[in-house]
C-alpha cells in the first residue's frame, strides 16, 4: 500500500549547493507490515519517512500511499491526508512544550472540530492505554523523557492512522525506555496498521515482530 | 458541521496568547494606552465642536467690522442708516464689546454691553441667571457675570462688586446683579454683561462708535448678496456672515496640525514599531510550532485562522478597553491633565463638565487604522512560514 | 471540558461592553442644557466658547483680526498650549485688500 517509484530527493542548501538525500528508491510496503528502515546517520532514512508522510515532495519519481499519489497532491490535500492517515513519532518528539500533555495529544483533532464528548473519551482512552492518566494536565516541559515519548505516541495515534511512522524513536532514550518503546510497538501490531521505524539502534535488529528490513546507505537501497 | 464555529481552534488561539503572556500583555497595554490617548483627545475635541454646533443657529446673520491697517477699530454708528437701506435687512444693531484686563489677577474679562435689561427679557434672564433679583437690574450700575468672573473677583477681595479702571484713570463701580448658571459655563465663564452706556464709559469709547455692527436678515438665502453689497458700500469693512462662523467652527481643530499632529505622529510611530517587530518575522519557537501543526495535519487555512483569532482578540480587546476607559476618563472624570491642553493655563479656568458627544466616523477611523493592520502584520509572516514545507520549518 | 480561556475572554469582553453601554446610558440621561446655552448666545450675541481667555484670537477666534495673533506687538507671541491646539479662523483671510480712495 506504500509504493516508491524511482524516487529521488535533492535539497538545495543555503550556499546554493545541491545535496541528493535519496536516489532512485523503489520500495513496496504491504498493508499491515512492520518495516524497519535501517542505515547509518545521514543515509536518507528520515527523508524517506518525510516523503511517506507527505511532509515534503520528491524531486523525481512518485510516492503512492493507499492508491493516492501523494507526491502530486496540493498543500491542503496533503495536510488532510496526514491528519487522516499518518501518525508520526518524531525523533525529538516535537511536542509543544508550553502545552499540557492532553492539549498536545488534542492538537491533531482540532481542525476537524470534534464533539466534546467524543474528544474527552478519546483522550481518556489514549492516556489509559499508555498509563499516563495522571500526567494529563501537566505541561510537557515538566514531563520526563519517557513520559514525553508516550505523549508523542498518543498524539500520533489520536486520529487512528493507518500508517504509523517512527523516526529514530530510541535516539534520546536509555535502554529501559527503549525496551518500553519496543514493547508498545509490539502491542500495536494488528495486521491492519502499517508501522515503519527508521533506526540505526541495534536493539531493533533481529526483532521477531519486524516483517521486513530495508537497508539504506548513502541515499540508495542496498 | 462545516460552518460551525470551531471552539477548539479558538481556545487554542487564546491559550497561545496566554502562553506568550509577557509579550502579549506588553502589546495589549501599549495599544490600549495609544488608543486611549487618541480617543480621549478626540472625545474632548468632538465635545467642544458639538457644543459650538448647538449654538450656531442663534448667531448673528451678518457682522460688520471695520479694519484699519489690518487691525479692528471702532465703526461709526452713522453707517447704520445706510445699512438699513439695503433690501432684506430687517434690523441693524451696533455692538459694544471688548476685553478688560484685570491686572492684579492677570485675567481678561470679556465685556459685552447690552441694551437695557428690559422687561421683555425677564423670563430669559431668569432662566440663565442665579442669585438674581431682576428688579435691581434696572439700576444703571448692575452687571451680570459668569461664574469664573465671580470666583476671580471673590479671590481678589471684591465681594459682589468691581471697580473698573477707565482709560482716564477714574473708577467705575459695578455691582454684581446676578451670576450666570453653571449650565452655560462654557459660554459665559469669563463674560460680563452690562449696560451699553457703562461699557462705553469703561472702554473710553464715544457715543457715536461701536465695536462692530450686527445685521439681522429675514431671509437667510439673501445673506451672501447683502454681504457683497456691504463690502462694496464700505470697502474698509470686513463682513462676517453666519456661514463664515459655521466654517470657522468647523475648522477649530485642524487635525493635520498642532497637538493632533504631534499626537498622531507619536502614536503612529509607536504603533508601527510594534507592527514592524511583528511583521518582520516569527521567533524560531513560533516557526517550529507552525511546522509541528502542519506536520500533524493542520491546513494552512487552519493555521491562519488561529493566528487571526490571536491577533483579533488582542487588538479588539485593546480597542474596547481603551474606548471604555476613555469614555470614563473624559466624561466622568472630566479629563484631568489632558483638558488643560485645550483650556490653557489662564487663571480664569472654566470649571465645566464636558458635554457628551460621540462621532462614529472618528472612532471607525481609529478602529480601522489599528485592528486590521495589526491582524495583517501578524498573519503575513505566519502565512509565509505556513506555506513552506513542514519538514523544512521543523529543522 | 471547560474552555477556560474562551470563558474568561468572553466574560471580560462582555463586561467591557456592558460598562460602555451603562456609561453611555448615564451620559444620555444627564440634564440637557442645550436650550440655556442657545439662549445665552442669543442674549449676549457673541460667538465662541470661553475656553481660553488669555489670548483674544483664541477666545473670540471667529471674529478676531490678524493683529490679535501678533498680540499687538511685532514679535509673534504664541499663547501655549491653546495656540498649539486651536486653528486660526479662516476669517483672517477676509481682510479687505485695500481702501478705495476714489470718491
Amino acid at each position: 500500500m506504500i509504493e516508491f517509484k524511482n524516487v529521488t530527493k535533492t535539497f538545495i542548501l543555503d550556499n546554493r549547493d545541491e545535496m541528493t538525500a535519496i536516489k532512485n528508491i523503489n520500495v513496496h510496503i504491504k498493508k499491515g507490515e512492520i518495516i524497519l528502515l535501517e542505515g547509518p546517520s545521514g543515509s536518507g532514512k528520515s527523508t524517506i519517512l518525510s516523503l511517506i508522510a507527505a511532509l515534503s515532495k520528491p524531486t523525481n519519481g512518485e510516492v503512492t500511499v493507499d492508491g493516492k499519489r501523494i507526491s502530486k497532491l496540493s498543500d491542503d490535500f496533503t495536510s488532510v491526508f496526514r491528519r487522516e492517515n499518518i501518525g508520526f513519532i518524531f525523533q525529538k518528539f516535537n511536542l509543544i512544550s508550553t502545552l499540557s500533555a492532553k492539549e498536545n495529544v488534542m492538537v491533531p483533532l482540532i481542525p476537524s472540530n470534534p464533539d466534546e464528548i467524543i474528544l474527552e473519551s478519546r483522550m481518556s482512552e489514549l492516556f489509559e492505554k499508555f498509563s499516563i492518566q495522571s500526567k494529563m494536565n501537566i505541561l510537557v516541559k515538566n514531563l520526563s523523557g519517557g513520559e514525553q515519548q508516550r505523549v508523542a505516541i498518543a498524539r500520533a495515534l489520536v486520529n487512528n492512522p493507518s500508517v504509523i511512522i517512527a523516526d529514530e524513536p530510541t535516539a534520546n532514550l536509555d535502554k529501559k525506555l527503549s525496551l518500553d518503546f519496543i514493547d508498545i510497538i509490539k502491542k500495536l501490531k494488528d495486521g491492519i496498521n502499517t508501522i515503519i521505524i527508521a533506526s540505526h539502534d541495534p536493539l531493533f535488529f533481529d526483532l521477531d515482530f519486524i516483517d521486513k528490513t530495508i537497508s539504506i546507505k548513502n541515499g540508495e537501497m542496498i | 458541521m462545516k460552518n460551525k464555529f470551531n471552539i477548539h481552534l479558538f481556545e487554542f488561539a487564546l491559550s497561545s496568547i496566554f502562553r506568550r503572556g509577557a509579550k502579549n500583555i506588553f502589546i495589549f497595554f501599549v495599544f490600549t494606552l495609544l488608543i486611549f490617548l487618541l480617543s480621549s483627545v478626540l472625545f474632548i475635541s468632538n465635545s467642544f465642536k458639538s457644543e459650538l454646533d448647538k449654538t450656531v443657529n442663534v448667531l448673528p446673520s451678518i457682522i460688520v467690522q471695520r479694519l484699519l491697517a489690518g487691525r479692528q477699530v471702532s465703526i461709526p454708528t452713522s453707517r447704520i442708516d445706510k445699512l438699513l437701506t439695503i433690501e432684506g435687512v430687517s434690523k441693524v444693531i451696533p455692538r459694544i464689546w471688548g476685553y478688560y484686563y484685570f491686572a492684579k489677577a492677570g485675567v481678561n474679562f470679556s465685556l459685552i454691553g447690552i441694551d437695557d435689561f428690559g422687561d421683555q427679557y425677564k423670563k430669559s434672564y431668569s432662566r440663565l441667571v442665579e442669585k438674581f433679583d431682576f428688579s435691581k437690574l434696572t439700576y444703571k450700575s448692575q452687571m451680570l457675570v459668569g461664574k469664573g468672573v465671580e470666583a476671580i473677583l471673590k479671590s481678589n477681595y471684591y465681594d459682589g462688586y468691581f471697580n473698573f479702571i477707565k482709560p482716564d484713570g477714574d473708577f467705575v463701580k459695578m455691582t454684581i446683579g446676578g451670576v450666570f448658571k453653571g449650565d452655560t459655563r462654557l459660554e459665559s465663564n469669563d463674560v460680563i454683561l452690562l449696560p451699553k452706556q457703562k461699557a462705553l464709559e469703561i472702554f473710553g469709547m464715544s457715543d457715536d462708535v461701536a465695536t462692530d455692527i450686527v445685521l439681522k436678515v429675514a431671509n437667510p438665502v439673501e445673506i451672501p448678496n447683502i454681504a457683497k453689497k456691504i463690502s462694496q458700500m464700505y470697502p474698509d469693512c470686513r463682513v462676517i456672515t453666519k456661514e463664515d462662523l459655521v466654517k470657522s467652527y468647523q475648522n477649530i481643530f485642524d487635525y493635520k496640525g498642532g497637538l493632533f499632529l504631534v499626537l498622531f505622529v507619536i502614536s503612529a510611530f509607536t504603533f508601527f514599531m510594534i507592527i514592524y517587530d511583528k511583521a518582520s518575522g516569527l521567533s524560531s519557537e513560533e516557526k517550529k510550532e507552525i511546522g509541528i501543526l502542519k506536520a500533524v495535519g493542520w491546513k494552512i487555512d487552519n493555521i491562519l485562522k488561529e493566528k487571526f483569532y490571536e491577533a483579533f482578540v488582542i487588538s479588539f480587546l485593546s480597542f474596547i478597553t481603551a474606548f471604555c476607559l476613555s469614555l470614563f476618563y473624559v466624561f466622568f472624570m472630566n479629563a484631568p491633565i489632558l483638558r488643560n491642553i485645550f483650556i490653557g493655563y489662564s487663571t480664569l479656568k472654566p470649571d465645566f463638565i464636558l458635554p457628551f458627544s460621540f462621532n462614529f466616523q472618528t472612532f471607525s477611523i481609529i478602529f480601522f487604522l489599528t485592528v486590521p493592520i495589526y491582524i495583517a502584520a501578524t498573519i503575513i509572516p505566519s502565512w509565509r512560514v505556513a506555506t513552506m514545507d513542514a519538514e523544512e520549518v521543523m529543522r | 471540558m471547560v474552555k477556560k480561556y474562551s470563558f474568561s475572554i468572553s466574560l471580560f469582553t462582555m463586561s467591557l461592553i456592558v460598562l460602555i453601554i451603562v456609561q453611555i446610558a448615564l451620559l444620555q440621561a444627564r440634564h440637557n442644557t442645550d436650550y440655556e446655552k442657545r439662549l445665552f448666545v442669543r442674549m449676549s450675541g457673541m460667538s465662541d466658547l470661553a475656553l481660553s481667555s488669555g489670548a483674544h484670537f483664541v477666545r473670540h477666534r471667529s471674529v478676531s483680526d490678524l493683529f490679535s495673533i501678533f498680540s499687538n506687538s511685532p514679535t509673534l507671541t504664541e499663547f501655549f498650549p491653546s495656540t498649539f491646539v486651536y486653528n486660526y479662523s479662516q476669517i483672517q483671510r477676509k481682510n479687505p485688500a485695500r481702501i478705495e480712495l476714489e470718491k
